[in-house]
């Protein structure tokens, strides 16, 4: 029973014509980075590790964001559009619900991986680096994708439309992701120190530097890694307490 | 069947949906819950199948509890909620599939019961085109099929017959008959078709602004109200406006 939502769920957001769009819009992007590698002397002139840094960036940084918004439409969307009700009488739990989408939007994530791996095979080649990225995408890859449409899906528990619950997923995304535009002096001082420092999203980037550039060792890394293991803990924890409020419209 | 003793629904604004209702519906009933707008029947329904929590009184449905045995409940009822949706994308066969399975129905199981619902609503022969490309009145008997999928021994029916041209009517109408007949399934239909309505239910229950005004047979309601009304071939439709009509209460 759970399998079948799930099965529904993998076929309604990722094998229509919007998850094919967006494994267009993934695949499109790393071809153009990848022939911007090549064909433009300062990118060209990058080294190995770097090279697969920012490609794992942007593949991170894109799949985030369309994890978010598959799951900022996927209980709204099931309001909106009167399904809910239905799904709510039969023997389904409101947690295997919320547990169905997240799955699919884990398998989404694999697809999208899959596509990207021959790009990444051939960027890191050379500098021997194809087991980490695999490491690091499959695992810390995996945990932020879980964390955010967690999120993802909580704004659209409580949310009755799908456009309300969209627009503060991709604030939230854009939120965690600040740290990424700041300067290294901002990150010294003030809020912004605090917020680059307790940032999933600036950890997993610092990890990620660690491992490619600096070759730190395991324990040094995972170290680093706690404020993404603790967000992951909190979303997912907070998108099973909200399950409770997965609720039709109410008409009277 | 369905018993309720002194049912109370206020919603959180304060606004009084349901006030003190007791119903009873028979095993093999066909009940008519009927009432104007706004006078707490989809507040009732959705209180009986377990949606939303009573704020008093007693409801027992399949002789459960409701408020103690909401998942077992799930499996004695079917519901066809008014005006819900459908996954579009998929073809009517596909969507009574995906219900049988979220019932845990198995693989053979399944296959066997969406051709006996789809048979029994006359969908066969569009089983497999794609909802999207359905009719309003297919639409409906494609969601009295899903209703179906698991065996229940009441179904639910919130204006199944809203919006349909006078053929999709009878044609409901039809289903729910021989469903009755044939498979001894209860029915707790709401309607604004009065005249469908004292065609099809042996019982009803008239209520008004969340309050009960009658609950008894078709017959007994037309013999009690004959004297009162005095208009020769009563009908169900002139009790009903009787009891819940305003005009009344101003005079």
């Amino acid at each position: 029973m759970f399998l079948a939502l799930v099965k529904k769920e993998t076929k309604e957001h990722i094998f229509s014509r919007k998850g094919i769009g967006f494994l267009f819009v993934v695949s499109l992007l790393l071809s153009i980075l990848s022939f911007s590698f090549i064909s433009v002397k300062e990118l060209s002139l990058l080294d190995q590790p770097t090279v697969v840094m920012t490609t794992l960036k942007l593949l991170l940084g894109i799949n985030i964001l369309i994890a978010m918004v598959i799951g900022a439409t996927m209980i709204a969307g099931e309001k909106e559009k009167g399904t809910l009700e239905s799904l709510l009488l039969t023997p389904l739990t409101k947690r295997n619900i919320i547990l169905a989408k997240l799955a699919a939007i884990l398998i989404f994530w694999l697809i999208v991986t899959l596509v990207s791996l021959p790009y990444l095979f051939v960027l890191a080649y050379q500098a021997n680096l194809f087991p980490t990225v695999l490491l690091y995408l499959y695992g810390i890859g995996t945990i932020l994708i879980i964390s955010f449409s967690s999120i993802a899906l909580i704004f659209s528990t409580v949310l009755v439309s799908t456009k309300n619950a969209m627009i503060l997923a991709i604030m939230a995304f854009l939120i965690t992701a600040i740290p990424m535009f700041l300067s290294t002096t901002m990150k010294k001082s003030g809020l912004a120190k605090v917020i680059s420092e307790n940032s999933p999203v600036s950890a997993s980037m610092t990890a990620m530097k660690d491992i490619f550039i600096n070759k730190m060792a395991a324990p040094q890394v995972l170290i680093e890694l706690i404020p993404v293991f603790i967000f992951f803990l909190l979303a997912l924890f907070f998108a099973l307490l909200i399950a409770k409020k997965v609720d039709f419209l109410r008409g009277e | 069947m369905i018993n309720t003793q002194q049912l109370k629904k206020v919603y959180d604004n304060g606004f009084e949906a349901v006030k003190n209702l007791s119903l009873h519906v028979h095993k093999g009933d066909i009940y008519g819950f009927l009432g104007p707008n706004g006078a707490g029947k989809t507040t009732t329904i959705r209180m009986l199948i377990g949606l939303i929590e009573p704020t008093s009184g007693e409801l027992e449905v399949s002789n459960l509890n409701v408020k103690k045995n909401k998942e077992e409940i799930k499996k004695h009822i079917g519901v066809l909620p008014e005006s819900h949706g459908y996954y579009e994308w998929m073809t009517g066969e596909e969507y009574l599939q995906f219900f049988s399975a979220l019932h845990k129905l198995d693989k053979k199981q399944r296959k066997a019961k969406v051709a006996e619902v789809l048979d029994l609503v006359s969908l066969t022969s569009k089983a497999n085109v794609k909802i999207s490309q359905y009719s309003r009145g297919m639409r409906q008997r494609l969601g009295i099929a899903r209703t179906l999928i698991h065996d229940p021994e009441i179904i639910f029916l919130d204006e199944p017959t809203l919006g349909l041209d006078p053929q999709g009517q009878k044609d409901i109408e039809n289903i729910l008959l021989n469903l009755n007949k044939v498979n001894g399934v209860t029915i707790f239909i709401t309607s604004h078709l009065l005249k469908d309505i004292e065609k099809i239910c042996n019982r009803v229950a008239i209520v008004k602004t969340g309050t009960l005004m009658e609950e008894d047979s078709v017959q007994s309601l037309l013999d009690k109200y004959k004297k009162e009304i005095h208009k020769e071939d009563l009908s169900l439709e002139d009790v009903f406006f009787h009891l819940t009509s305003d005009r009344k209460e101003e005079q």
